[in-house]
């Protein structure tokens, strides 16, 4: 992971940058400027981590790669989104389609809603590969099995006809990244893909997502509010607060040695266990404690 | 923190036992059991379904046309030439029932072989698209008559071999034939037989008109048997119309939003505003009374509600995750509008359509009972308008009321029926 993270100082050529992003909802009676100016970069094959509080544009940021915001409201005022040489908000309809899941996949946060009720799930992951492969009805059924067993779902051969209320919340969301794995994307987007699970079968999702990153050897954009879930799975984090990033850089510099005050307290105010308090901490006591302290020093 | 706990994953089944037999469950299929559970469906049900089979198999309950005719010429099966006779049946809707009528026999046993491996939907789909291909074949030019090209339907022959040729046969004649248990025609006028009771004998057959005949002299029992189809084919087609109409706007309306939402529903209040059947009355009055067209005008002012109810079921479903991941799968708007969200917004849809049915059905006997439907059409609300006309007659209105009625009562039995068990808190 370290020797990942230093390597992104070299020259690679990044998968996706954002180059000053804006994000504004545009409402008939007010604008609301979600995401402020981010620019960051994903490598091949890197895993980066989005982190921030809700409403901190994490999410619209990462739905702006795939244009999944409704336009209107929401408007892109500024900034570019590179994939390779390509700016994605230039994109028309056609091309946008063809990046949407034949490029970058993308696993929602509710395994529970993110399924289609009325369809078996053998039948949405074969519709992502209907519409990106050139493959016969009965190659994508063979897919389909092979990418259900590749995500650790257990009997294969049935499950791809079931249908997502006869499957629990694990593994619907394992149907869910086999769906946004189907075609192979270069880069996939998991928007807390463990949060509405509980936590074994997020250790399980995420290790199945640490599992795939390495063997399929893709980019990982993953959201996420959990600084443990980063600490085990990212090789780079950017840190977002009202819709600007606060801090970036390798998982473990951040970790080690965070320089921003947010971060600080970020970190400071994880709960431990074996340390007593009569209330939980939020970060703007950290950063109040921070204010206070820093025109003495 | 996070340990490799991938080797056993959790098993999904609900039912631990029972992971070597999966059987996938449709939600339409769950909800399809339920309502075979209840009480009130399974009387709509039945009572529809009693209503299809004698509407479809009119003609072999009444008609003057033999079903075997045995002479020394051989045998011949007239009845079965006869259902494609254009003099014997005028409609379209006719035509539609009579191939109903002959395939549905092999329909229901290639249901039955096939059952266990297709799905209920795509059976029902597969066989209305076979009867509606063969109707549509059958007024094709495809037949070779002479030295121009006719449909299958257009016979134009005189009815042979009815009851009334076969009491004029000499006596001494060796000829055999069965008929049907009414051999009477819907349409036709019976001498001598003008406002007959009930039991009275039609003096040319000397068989029962067991419900009597109206003032034109037919026997009201196959009118009401022929009425069925009508009531029946305006029911589906006028609230499909309506469906149709309704699905698209209320879809564009709730899925797209903005301007084009602003619009399509300031449309859909301008329909709500016109009380509707002073609005069909007035359409129906200024065009010619046809039945077809009667439907259509039904359905096309009937499409506002449905609108308004998709256009918000759209709206509750497109917020939705699933929505989201189809379009960051990179599904095309008309596709996600349709295959996905749609499906999942079918459940009201099925309720309204239900009790559209019968709105339809109650407005086509109010047009006729006001006088303003199809004379050439023999439908229940055309007998009502007889009965308002001759009190006196009371079988008039008995027994099409009644019918009419059943059918009404039927249909809100099932929609009720189908609320319950398409809700989804009810329980399985």
């Amino acid at each position: 992971m370290s020797a990942n993270a230093s390597g992104s100082g070299t020259a690679v050529k990044p998968l996706l940058r954002f180059d000053d992003l804006r994000v504004t909802f545009r409402m008939r009676e007010r604008t609301l400027d979600a995401v402020k100016g981010l620019s960051f970069a994903i490598e091949p094959g890197q895993v980066v981590a989005l982190v921030g509080e809700s409403g901190s544009g994490k999410s619209v940021s990462a739905m702006s790669i795939l244009r999944l915001l409704q336009e209107p409201p929401a408007t892109y005022p500024g900034g570019h989104i590179w994939w390779n040489d390509e700016d994605v908000l230039k994109m028309d309809a056609r091309r946008l389609r063809r990046l949407r899941g034949g490029e970058v996949g993308m696993v929602f946060q509710e395994p529970m809603t993110s399924l289609n009720p009325t369809w078996t799930c053998g039948d949405q992951v074969d519709e992502a590969l209907a519409l990106h492969t050139d493959l016969g009805a009965d190659a994508r059924r063979e897919r389909v099995i092979e990418l259900f067993r590749l995500v650790g779902i257990p009997q294969p051969e049935s499950r791809i006809d079931s249908y997502p209320h006869e499957m629990s919340g694990g593994m619907r969301q394992r149907v869910c990244i086999s769906m946004a794995l189907a075609c192979s994307p270069r880069l996939l987007i998991a928007d807390e893909p463990t949060t509405a699970l509980d936590v074994t079968i997020q250790a399980q999702i995420l290790e199945l997502i640490k599992r795939l990153q390495k063997d399929q050897g893709m980019a990982v954009l993953f959201i996420t509010h959990d600084l443990g879930v980063v600490a085990e799975l990212a090789d780079r984090v950017v840190l977002m607060r009202n819709g600007e990033k606060v801090e970036e850089g390798p998982v473990a510099e951040i970790f080690a040695n965070p320089q921003h005050p947010y971060t600080k307290g970020l970190l400071a105010c994880r709960p431990r266990l074996g340390v007593k308090r009569d209330r939980l901490p939020t970060v703007e006591d950290f950063m109040k404690a921070e204010a206070a302290k820093s025109p003495e020093a | 923190m996070v340990e490799p706990a991938l080797n056993a994953p959790e098993t999904a089944s609900a039912k631990p036992g029972s992971t070597a037999t999966l059987e996938a469950a449709s939600p339409m299929r769950l909800a399809l059991l339920r309502l075979a559970r209840t009480g009130g469906a399974r009387f709509g049900i039945a009572v529809l379904a009693l209503l299809l089979l004698l509407g479809t198999y009119a003609p072999f309950i009444s008609s003057e046309v033999a079903y075997v005719w045995h002479d020394e010429h051989g045998w011949r099966y007239p009845l079965f030439t006869d259902l494609f006779n254009r003099w014997s049946y005028t409609k379209r809707h006719d035509l539609l029932f009579n191939v109903l009528a002959l395939e549905a026999p092999f329909l229901v046993v290639a249901c039955l072989v096939l059952g266990r491996r297709m799905k209920i939907g795509r059976l029902i789909a597969w066989s209305s698209a076979i009867v509606i291909l063969s109707w549509i074949a059958c007024m094709l030019p495809l037949r070779k008559q002479g030295d121009d090209w006719r449909s299958f339907w257009d016979k134009r022959a005189q009815a042979h071999a009815t009851i009334q040729d076969y009491q004029a046969l000499p006596p001494d004649t060796h000829a055999w034939a069965v008929f049907p248990p009414i051999p009477h025609r819907f349409d036709a006028t019976y001498v001598g037989a003008v406002l007959a009771a009930p039991l009275d004998r039609n003096q040319e057959t000397g068989h029962r008109f067991w419900l009597g005949t109206d003032t034109g002299g037919k026997d009201v029992l196959s009118q009401m048997l022929f009425g069925a189809r009508i009531s029946l084919t305006i029911g589906f087609v006028a609230s499909g119309l309506s469906l149709l109409i309704g699905t698209l706007i209320g879809g564009v309306s709730g899925y797209f939003g903005g301007w084009v939402d602003m619009i399509l529903q300031r449309i859909v209040e301008i329909m709500m505003c016109f009380p509707t059947f002073l609005l069909i009355l007035t359409v129906v009055a200024m065009l010619d009374r046809d039945i077809f067209k009667i439907m259509m005008v039904i359905g096309l002012t009937g499409w506002a509600g449905t609108a308004r109810l998709v256009r918000g079921e759209f709206l509750a479903q497109s917020v939705r995750d699933y929505v989201a991941a189809g379009e960051s799968m990179g599904l095309s708007r008309w596709r996600i509008m349709f295959r996905h969200i749609l499906p999942n917004a079918l459940t009201p849809l099925i309720i309204t359509a239900t009790f559209g049915i019968a709105g339809a059905v109650l407005s086509e006997s109010g047009l006729s009972f006001l006088g303003l439907g199809d004379p050439t059409a023999p439908s229940w609300g055309g007998l009502l308008e007889q009965g308002r006309e001759n009190i006196r007659y009371g079988w008039l209105i008995y027994a099409p009321g009644l019918a009419v009625f059943l059918l009404v009562t039927a249909l809100n039995l099932l929609g009720n029926g189908l609320r319950e068990a398409l809700d989804p808190k009810s329980t399985t």
